[in-house]
């Protein structure tokens, strides 16, 4: 028993490290205890990659208009382009064509005089994660525009992104300014009538390929009350790219608007387009959705205002999406929770009511089952639950509601451990052995016991860490790390605190 | 020698009991009608606190003329002024969420208060539903797979009939009792699965123990009876304070972990009575089996 100095060193330097990461490291609350919101939102990457395949569609109907090859028809169905040529004898030549210049993009497949092209695998895969790292970045500038306190912002998978707002106020408007793609246009207006029909019929009965028919929503005091539609240009003479800054304001009648200023690069191209135009009408299009067309009246430089019936706090809004940038690919919120701060805190409470009064359950049992023993085993659990907090805290983890139940349920199981060993120390004690043997005998025996036994729940808890959820997650956190905790203190600890009792007060001992 | 149960002899009444607990459970569950948490069907669930004597009627009538009101269901918790209020699968669960709270603030005004909101959309409802599947399964092989290392495999395979026993009984009860299966309930699962092969095992290693020791002496069910009784004051306690903190989880821990207290509570009473039960008594009728061949 030299060695027992050593190990009352062990414990006394352990509890002492333990105590000093508690009060030096905080350990998180997850937003189910502190309050918050929590949100998934997956990038519509099919939608994103029609758009683009829309504009190719375009590019290369031009294209082979260019080089001389008559086109019968051309259509898209999702992502994949039917075109279908007029001269079975320029189908190689606009083959070859494609090949060069889209070849990376499309695999090209020729029946006929038709070709189909469809877009590379080892394209949408780079689209994929171009689109979502960028859609990432976009929310991390608006969130921080938003101003919340360590908001976590992190991918999942291959199309989600998983945001977490502590303590917000008003989840409903962060979800919107998240979901809003705010595409910014500026098109030329060709046309403007209050009926889709009208404005074909004033076209000619038909609307070219460079042109398209946008419609505006009149709204007062927040309703929509009419539609006005619109013929404007396809190809934009600027976007919300060129954007330096945009700021809420008012507009001449005192009403809410979002003024907006330039980059030097974009200031240029209006400052032409404008000058070039005066009379014209310009559309202001957000999310293909026509804001305001005002009439040029003069030359415009690098500020500009948008209108549109705004109240303050959608002009506000507003400013901010703009000022983050556009979204690449329209995003959709899958899942939310929301957790009022009320609630967080009665969460709390409650686990904590459940802790303590399972604690002195425990306790109490222990020591008047196994009485001195049992006290030994106690001080073993008051020390494995101030080692688990200090664990999570040292390792930054995250308590949840479930976290506090794993905790809980920690107390409960790691005196298992103390109870095969007592009992085993019992039976040895039952056959005629010495006190000093029987328990020699005891933890030998029982180690083998408690390694499997806790092995097997170590494997449960992982599985649940693998495939939980944030809060399910911090379950099996707490419970492993219980577990590994109550390893030492339920058979280090405790056969220190025996062995001290058996050396120095032996009559005191009692199982 | 202490007095010892013939827990071997009893087996066959323990099997009788253990079928008809998960036939009976399943059956009237079933007739009920299972139901499933929002995260796995997907929906919207909203938690309330109103103030004032409020009639769940009263609330539902809000939502009379809406698209809300299609499938709500609207439950008051036991001694608080708080509403749950739950609307399933939608295509736009968002503007959902959004009736909801503008409407309730447009009758109740500021009495009101919002406690918590979940929304979850289908395709992750059904993603979800299929992870929880698959974990409670990898974690069967996982444990397979190392009792077949430590162990014999006879005690692998027994141990998982054990657990898969444990886990029909629980499902069982939750939906007998016309509790919700959710999320935590998977996890609540998991813990029972990981809690009742800890207590098997220490039966087992005690008749390996045993089987050691004795060599032939001894007949195979006498050394396992003797095996599960030297172990079962241990059981026994390790199974009541472990049951104690459950029970304290359950009767303090608030309704957001409900059932998965209860999942726990439930699971913790039948993981002991299976690891004392059935899962030596199947290891002993494999031998029968085997030896008479």
């Amino acid at each position: 028993m030299k060695d027992l100095k050593w190990r009352i060193f062990v414990i006394v330097l352990v509890l002492f490290s333990a105590l000093y990461a508690t009060f030096t490291n905080k350990v998180n609350l997850g937003l189910d205890l502190q309050g918050g919101t929590h949100l998934v939102l997956q990038v519509d990457i099919e939608k994103a990659l029609e758009n683009e395949v829309s504009t190719y569609m375009r590019e290369i109907h031009s294209l082979l208009k260019e080089k001389g090859i008559p086109v019968l028809d051309v259509k898209r169905e999702k992502t994949i382009i039917n075109l279908e040529l007029l001269d079975s004898g320029k189908v190689t030549d606009a083959e070859r064509l494609l090949q060069n210049r889209y070849g990376t993009i499309f695999n090209l497949k020729k029946v006929g005089t038709t070709l189909t092209l469809t877009l590379r695998s080892s394209y949408v895969v780079k689209e994929e994660e171009r689109l979502c790292n960028q859609a990432l970045e976009t929310i991390r500038n608006r969130i921080d525009q938003l101003g919340v306190a360590e908001p976590i912002i992190v991918r999942s998978g291959k199309d989600r992104i998983i945001v977490e707002l502590p303590g917000i106020k008003d989840p409903e408007r962060a979800k919107k300014i998240l979901g809003k793609v705010a595409k910014l246009e500026f098109k030329q207006v060709v046309d403007a009538a209050p009926t889709k029909e009208e404005l074909i019929e004033k076209a000619g009965g038909k609307i070219s390929d460079d042109e398209e028919i946008l419609v505006q929503e009149i709204k007062k005091k927040g309703k929509i009350v009419g539609k006005m539609f619109y013929l404007v240009k396809r190809e934009p003479i600027l976007t919300g790219a060129y954007l330096k800054d945009a700021y809420p304001g008012v507009d001449q009648y005192n009403m809410p608007a979002v003024n907006f200023e330039f980059k030097d690069q974009g200031a240029k191209i209006f400052k032409e387009y404008t000058a070039s135009h005066i009379g014209t009408r310009l559309g202001i299009v957000l999310d293909n959705k026509i804001q305001s067309a005002p009439v040029i009246q003069s030359q415009i430089g690098a500020k500009g205002q948008i209108t549109g019936q705004f109240t303050y706090q959608e002009a506000k809004d507003l400013a901010i999406v703009l000022r983050a940038g556009a979204l690449p690919a329209p995003v959709k919120i899958v899942e939310e929770t929301t957790i009022g701060p009320s609630l967080g805190k009665k969460s709390i409470e409650k686990g904590v009511k459940s802790a303590v009064v399972g604690l002195i359950i425990v306790m109490v049992f222990m020591a008047f089952y196994y009485k001195v023993s049992g006290v030994i085993a106690d001080v073993a659990l008051i020390m494995n639950v101030v080692l688990l907090w200090a664990l999570l805290a040292i390792l930054g983890a995250t308590l949840t509601l479930p976290g506090i139940a794993g905790y809980i349920l920690t107390i409960g199981m790691s005196v298992d451990a103390n109870v095969i060993i007592f009992e085993r120390i019992k039976e040895e004690l039952d056959k005629g052995r010495s006190l000093i043997s029987a328990v020699e005998i005891g933890f030998s025996s029982a180690w083998g016991t408690i390694l499997d036994a806790n092995i097997t729940t170590l494997v449960s808890a992982a599985v649940l860490f693998q495939f939980g959820t944030g809060p399910i997650k911090g379950f099996a956190v707490t419970l492993s790390l219980g577990i590994l905790c109550s390893m030492f203190t339920a058979v280090f600890v405790t056969k220190v605190l025996l062995d001290v009792i058996i050396k120095y007060r032996a009559k005191l001992f009692s199982i | 020698m202490k007095e010892q149960f013939d827990f071997i002899g009893k087996r066959y009444i323990a099997y009788i009991i253990s079928l008809l607990l998960i036939l009976g459970s399943w059956g009237y569950g079933l007739y009920k009608g299972p139901k499933f948490g929002i995260d796995f069907t997907g929906g919207v669930l909203v938690q309330i606190k109103i103030d004032g004597n409020v009639m769940p009627e009263k609330i539902r009538k809000v939502f009379n003329d809406s698209v809300v009101g299609k499938g709500l269901t609207v439950q008051k918790i036991r001694n608080t002024d708080e509403f749950i209020l739950k609307v399933p699968v939608n295509s736009e669960p968002n503007k959902i969420v959004d009736e909801i709270k503008q409407k309730l603030q447009r009758t109740f005004a500021d009495k009101v208060d919002i406690l918590r909101v979940e929304m979850i959309g289908p395709a992750i409802g059904k993603e979800l539903r299929e992870k929880g599947l698959m974990a409670v399964l990898y974690s069967m092989i996982a444990i397979l797979v190392y009792v077949a290392w430590r162990f014999e495999s006879v005690f692998a395979v027994t141990s998982v009939v054990a657990l898969l026993h444990d886990s029909l009984i629980t499902v069982g009860m939750l939906m007998a009792t016309g509790r919700e299966f959710n999320l935590p309930v998977v996890a609540a699962i998991l813990t029972i699965i990981g809690y009742s092969i800890n207590d098997t095992i220490v039966v087992f290693d005690r008749i390996r123990e045993n089987m050691k020791k004795y060599k032939n002496s001894k007949q195979f069910e006498e050394l396992v009876n003797e095996s599960i009784n030297q172990t079962l004051s241990r059981t026994v306690i390790t199974a009541l304070t472990t049951f104690f903190v459950v029970l304290c989880l359950f009767l303090f821990g608030g309704s957001t972990i409900n059932n998965f207290s209860f999942a726990l509570l439930v699971g913790i009473i039948v993981g002991t009575y299976s690891s004392v039960f059935i899962a030596s008594s199947l290891v002993v009728d494999w031998y029968r089996i085997r030896y008479r061949k």
